[in-house]
């Protein structure tokens, strides 16, 4: 089953987004801000998507995806940002940190998955 | 006791300490009414997609009644025909079709319960700050519902067909069968696309769920931007209390003009184009429009 890891930091944003990727049929593994994410990588978790905000208590999404791209076997996982930031210097930011792409909230389903379809290698 | 400051408490500076509060508070009221508009848009496209959810449960209500029709009355037709013809096969048939009756009487019942909780689930968008985690545990309550009338109308409209196939190879041999059983014949047939159409439906309403569960994203932005607010508030309120030290005496004029809030500094702080725009126009100042595009791939 493919598995894609959420980084949020609402509740809301966690549900909703959870409820459609289970929807669609993915196995979601979720984490409330970068660090926990980290830590859930460090302890074997080996999502084939990683989906993240940008702006998190203890670590914010940047910093995780530059660190996530040094977890072994992370180096070619697509990393999402999800955000409503919507500076471009953040953005470039990102893309440097190792980010695979950016969408801004709120994004509906359809759109999401079809991002989601459009980065994921084929399994 | 702290000693006070030896100043004379000047009006120019109290005056040019609270000037910047105004263009402050216009930039926070701005943002105030961004989140009112933004929740209101929201709160629209959920009742919006609920309609739908609501209309779709109507439909295969619907469907579901005209299958059961069907099937009542085919199973008329198939009782009248094991008067005269008693072979166990027939038998069997019959309560086959008892036992999708009672599946179909189940898609309705369920459509019934998903009616009512997408009526329930509008009334509660409706009303201001309605918790997101009863909206989302409702529509996946919804989303399961459907899922099993769906489950169930495919497993009626496999039974019909299996009951249609089974009908056929019964009378294969009987030519004067035949013909009194073109008319069930055809009936079941159109219970298998009455079957199909609520599977159909069915599907359709999922879609339309996960477009509402979509939408709750909104109260992320909205809590974005009341925290936004907020720290600006916070900005103000000590902006008073440094005001209203130095006309105590406890606050140096250098120090007050040094602490003094800028509405420029707000900018700094906004994250989304929205705010950025509404600080524009709050301002005075040309909105710059957002370019950069809402999905990107690098």
């Amino acid at each position: 089953m493919t598995t894609v890891m959420l980084v949020e930091d609402s509740a809301t944003m966690l549900m909703s987004l959870q409820s459609i990727l289970t929807k669609a049929g993915y196995d979601v593994e979720t984490a409330g801000h970068g660090q926990e994410a980290l830590d859930k990588l460090g302890k074997g978790v080996k999502p084939n998507l990683i989906i993240s905000d940008v702006n998190m208590p203890q670590m914010d999404g940047i910093t995780f995806t530059r660190e996530a791209r040094k977890a072994p076997g992370m180096r070619f996982t697509p990393i999402l940002m999800l955000t409503t930031e919507s500076d471009q210097a953040k953005r470039t930011e990102a893309k440097n940190a190792g980010a695979t792409g950016w969408l801004v909230k709120p994004v509906g389903p359809d759109q999401l998955l079809g991002v989601i379809k459009q980065v994921l290698p084929e399994i | 006791m702290p000693t006070l400051l030896q100043q004379q408490v000047r009006g120019d500076v109290v005056a040019g300490a609270l000037a910047p509060v105004v263009s402050y508070c216009d930039v926070i009221d701005g943002h105030l009414h961004d989140v009112i508009d933004q929740t209101g848009e929201a709160a629209r496209a959920i009742v919006e997609q609920l309609g739908e959810v609501d209309s779709l449960a109507d439909v295969i209500t619907g469907d579901a009644e005209r299958l059961a029709g069907m099937l009542h009355r085919a199973l008329g037709e198939l009782e009248s025909v094991r008067h005269t013809r008693r072979d166990q096969q027939i038998r069997t048939l019959v309560e086959q079709m008892r036992e999708l009756n009672q599946l179909v009487t189940g898609i309705e019942e369920t459509s019934r319960v998903t009616n009512t909780l997408a009526l329930a689930t509008m009334v509660s968008a409706v009303r201001a700050g309605f918790p997101a985690i009863d909206f989302s545990a409702v529509a996946d309550e919804v989303r399961e519902l459907a899922r099993q009338s769906a489950e169930a109308a495919r497993g009626v409209g496999s039974g019909i067909a299996d009951i249609t196939a089974r009908l056929d190879s019964i009378l294969a041999d009987d030519q004067a069968g035949k013909g009194r059983f073109e008319a069930l014949t055809e009936t079941l047939e159109d219970a298998v696309i009455a079957a199909r159409q609520v599977q159909r439906d069915s599907g359709a309403l999922t879609v339309e769920t996960a477009g509402a569960v979509g939408h709750a994203q909104f109260q992320d932005i909205s809590r974005q931007m009341l925290e936004h607010v907020a720290g600006a508030v916070g900005d103000v309120c000590r902006q008073a209390e440094d005001v209203t030290a130095y006309t105590r005496g406890d606050l140096a004029e250098g120090e007050l003009r040094a602490r003094a809030i800028k509405v420029e500094d707000l900018r700094a702080k906004h994250v989304m184009s929205r705010q950025r725009s509404t600080h524009a126009q709050q301002t005075g100042q040309e909105a710059q429009s957002a370019t950069e595009p809402l999905i990107e791939l690098f």
